[in-house]
Order: C-alpha cells, then structure tokens, then sequence
C-alpha cells in the first residue's frame, strides 16, 4: 500500500507548481483534506513569488566590480609567482616586519640580492627606456610566450580617482583589499607603519594598469596587535555585546569565507567561538556554537529553530 | 540594463555539468582570469539579488556583490569542491558579508523598497494596490529571524530548491522545510495583523 504524503509533501509539491506558474486552486484541487491549511500558506507564498525584487545593478558598477575582481586575480596570481621565484618576501617580512633583528644573518643574503636585483632593475629600466623598473626586472623573469591577461592595460580605470579604505592584502606586491598600489614618484606621503592586515585608507589615481598609484596612504588603526595574528581562538564565554560581537570582551567577526553559526546569539548567551584571531585582535570565527542554558527554554517565542531538521508537527 | 532571461531572479542560471563545475573551481583555484570572469558573469546577478533582497538598497548591494568575489578569490585555494555548485558556496559568502554590512553599520537588515524609484512595479500606476502590499510583506520579512529571512529569500526570490538551500545555510534540508513552514506561518500571523 502506498503511503499517503504528509502535509509538508504537499506543501513542497504545490510550493514547486506554483514557481512553474501554476495556480492556486490546481494545487489544492487534489487535497481538500488539507484544502484550507494548504490555501493560507500557498497564499504567502504566492505573495513572496510575486513580489520578488526586480531591481538590475548599474551597468558601470557590475563592469567595475568585474574590473576589480579580474585585477585583485591578476595580483594575487603575481604575488604567488614573484614569492617563490625570488623567495626575498619572507625573510624581508622577517627582518623588518617584526624587527626581530636576530634573524639578521639568515637575512642578509636576501637583501643583498634584492640590492643587486633593483640595480639590474634600474639599468634595464634605463637600458629599455621602461620608465617602470618593477615592470621591466619583471620582464626579465618572464617568459617570451607567456601571454599573462593580467599585464593588459585596463585604459577605462586611466586618471580615475581610488579612495579605497581597506586591509593590506599583501606587501610585496602592495595590494589592499586585493587592488594593486604603488607609491606615486612624485608626491607620496605614508602615515603610520603599514603590514599585512592592517586597515590603511589609500588615496591617489588609477593609471591604465588599474594600479592605484597612492598619494597617500594612511594606516588608521590605532594599536595593531600583531601578537595575535594567526593564533587559533577557542573562546567559551558569554556575548558580552551583539554590535559589535564582543564574547567575554574579546571582539569577534564571523569568517566572510568560512563561517557557520549554530543557533540564535543574543547578549549573555553562553557561545563557543572558534577561529583565528587577526593581526588586530580579532577572532575571526569559523563557528559560533550557541551553547544552550539550563534555564533557556524560556527565552523567545517558542519559534526557535530545530537546528536537527526534524518535523516537529 | 536589460537582464538575460536566464539571469531573472527567481530562475536558476542555467546548470552546468558538475565535471564542468570542477574544472571551473580547478582553474579558478590556479587563479586563471577567464575562470573568474566566467564565475563573475554567471553569478553576478543572482548575488547581487541576493543582497538586493537583504538590503533594500541598490548601491549598496552592488558593493557587496563586488565584494563578495573578492572574498570568493581570497579564500578559493582553501575551498573544497564536494558536488555543489559554486554558487552555493558564493551565497553562503553574501549571507557572511551582508551580516557583516549590517553589523558594521549597527542596523539590522530592513528592506526600504518604498523609495526605489527603479523598481519597475514600483514606477507602474496601475500597481499601487501590489506596491502597498509588496511594502507590507517586505515589512513583514523583515520582521523574520535570519534564517527564516535566508529561506524566504533563498527559495522563494532565487528560486533555490530545499536541497541548495540547505547546501547554502550549511543545514539539513529538513530544518530547511522546518524554517520554511515557520516562516510562512510566520508570515500569515504578520500579514493578518
């Protein structure tokens, strides 16, 4: 004997016919046992699938987001192809990221080869007539058939202003928020020491590359605690506030790439957080587990979610 | 701008072969241009209306779209590919980056479509009556618990099956039903009243 479906079967069936245009009335047709129940709910429903947002994004701003995407791709591919070709990132960050001026020694040959390779840039910049030396050591490195998308002038960024505020992807390249920026020749000024992490305001103007090349650059936050950068956090504490989410003081932000929340938070709600922290302090969480109270069953209206998916009617 | 057909929220983009999807996912992890480009153009729109339903606010839901392929492209090479597509994965981003918008801005998610004067049903006189009524259930929704918000707007205005939903909420297509049913019943009390 077939099994008779439940009314959520029948919702989602009907739910389905409606998306595909079919009506009201032909879905309840077959049920009129649920004829009543299924009616008030495919009445929302049919609510919310016509009054969809139908809204399109500027053309200019979807072409300058695909800009944006394809130039931070273009970085980041050069980033991970200088590091170990030339392998001077690290031990430079080493050297002078942290002054931990011990680490002299392993850094040394480094530097003197990054003396030696920005004299070659400069001889063949003036050999070339490249009035970028960065560009023209680079096409030392490169081979003659690579055909790299990411060197091709974007002439549509040309004398555009950038005021970007963002976080310093890289160093060497210098990105922020993934935009490539270079330090103007002619009129740069830097407040504040820069590292990977920090949150720097970058103003200057675009050239054809879509690089920004910075007037200034101003690194605003004010005590970074490098200390903490990639330290795991393991934080049982209670929400000490929602906005901004701090647990037992600690200030906390959900992982843009990697972040899942099991339960509703609330202020004094008992949490587990885990994550790593950021250069600032910060625990950047992958998860935040609501931990449940004993007294919590009295909280809230009863509309909780049943986070193990089971039909609880 | 005119809209692909295919792009029109409510209809999926057009599937791709999950070997194709892979692929996809391989050359974008080996930072390949036109792989981005391609993820870019195919899912554009549909985070985009993603934002667009949880902001209420054009300009600011093209940022957010924009911002979430940068976080796509930042955390790429520790993604997995497990059988889903990209896209859920891509949502699952928008969902982070708007509740980070909304925390950063102190405010929680409001959908103020009274004002968007580009909102075509909006601009028809013939609609006033669905205008009055589309405020009501945006106010309505608003009035849902993030979850509730994110099925709403994942099934209903982009069109996701319970099974992508549950891909996206990282849960089980049964909570999924379950917040469903909550939402619409929720829904029904808020519009009555």
């Amino acid at each position: 004997m077939m099994k008779s479906p439940t009314f959520d079967e029948i919702l989602d069936r009907c739910l389905d016919a409606l998306r595909t245009g079919a009506s009201i009335d032909d879905c309840v047709a077959p049920y009129p046992e649920h004829a009543e129940e299924l009616r008030a709910q495919l009445h929302i429903a049919q609510t919310l699938l016509n009054t969809r947002p139908q809204v399109s994004p500027d053309a200019a701003a979807q072409a300058q987001g695909r800009a944006r995407l394809l130039t931070a791709v273009g970085a980041q591919r050069q980033a991970s192809e200088v590091e170990p070709t030339l392998g001077l990132v690290a031990p430079l960050r080493a050297l002078f990221g942290g002054m931990r001026w011990k680490l002299l020694p392993q850094a040394l040959p480094a530097v003197l080869a990054l003396l030696i390779l920005g004299g070659a840039a400069w001889g063949v910049s003036a050999a070339t007539g490249n009035p970028d030396p960065t560009a023209a050591l680079r096409g030392l490195f490169e081979s003659s058939g690579s055909d790299n998308a990411a060197d091709e002038p974007r002439s549509e960024f040309r004398g555009a202003e950038c005021d970007i505020r963002g976080r310093v992807s890289s160093l060497e390249p210098l990105t922020v928020d993934g935009i490539p920026v270079e330090p103007s020749p002619t009129d740069f000024e830097q407040r504040g020491d820069m590292e990977e992490g920090a949150s720097v305001r970058v103003r200057g103007t675009f050239n054809a590359n879509a690089v920004c090349v910075a007037e200034e650059i101003r690194v605003e936050e004010d005590e970074p605690r490098s200390e903490f950068r990639g330290a795991e956090c393991d934080i049982r504490g209670r929400v000490s506030s929602l906005e901004p989410l701090t647990v037992d003081g600690i200030p906390v932000e959900p992982s843009p790439t990697d972040f899942e929340q099991r339960g509703d938070m609330e202020e004094g709600a008992s949490v587990r957080v885990r994550g790593t922290f950021n250069a600032n302090g910060v625990c950047i969480a992958e998860e935040i587990r609501v931990e449940e109270d004993e007294d919590h069953s009295g909280h809230g209206d009863g509309d909780d979610d049943d986070e193990d998916g089971e039909e609880d009617e | 701008m005119e809209r692909p057909e295919e792009m029109i929220a409510g209809t999926l983009p057009a599937q791709i072969p999950a070997s194709k999807e892979q692929e996809l996912v391989r050359e974008a992890q080996a930072l390949s241009q036109e792989a981005w480009a391609e993820i870019y153009d195919r899912y554009y729109m549909k985070i985009f209306d993603y934002c667009y339903a949880r902001t209420g606010n054009r300009t600011v839901s093209e940022d957010l779209a924009s911002d979430v392929f940068v976080e796509a492209l930042r955390g790429i090479e520790r993604y997995q590919y497990r059988g889903l597509p990209i896209s859920s994965w891509l949502y699952r981003i928008a969902h982070n980056i708007t509740v980070d918008h909304f925390r950063h801005n102190a405010r929680r998610p409001t959908v103020p479509l009274l004002d968007e004067s580009e909102n075509p049903r909006l601009q028809s006189p013939d609609q006033a009556d669905s205008s009055i009524l589309w405020q009501d259930m945006h106010d309505a929704v608003d009035e849902l618990t993030d979850d509730q918000q994110q099925v709403i707007i994942l099934r209903f205005y982009q069109g996701l099956s319970h099974e992508e939903t549950a891909a996206v909420m990282g849960r089980r297509s049964g909570a999924v039903r379950v917040l469903q049913k909550r939402a619409l019943n929720s829904l029904k009390r808020l519009m009555v009243a």
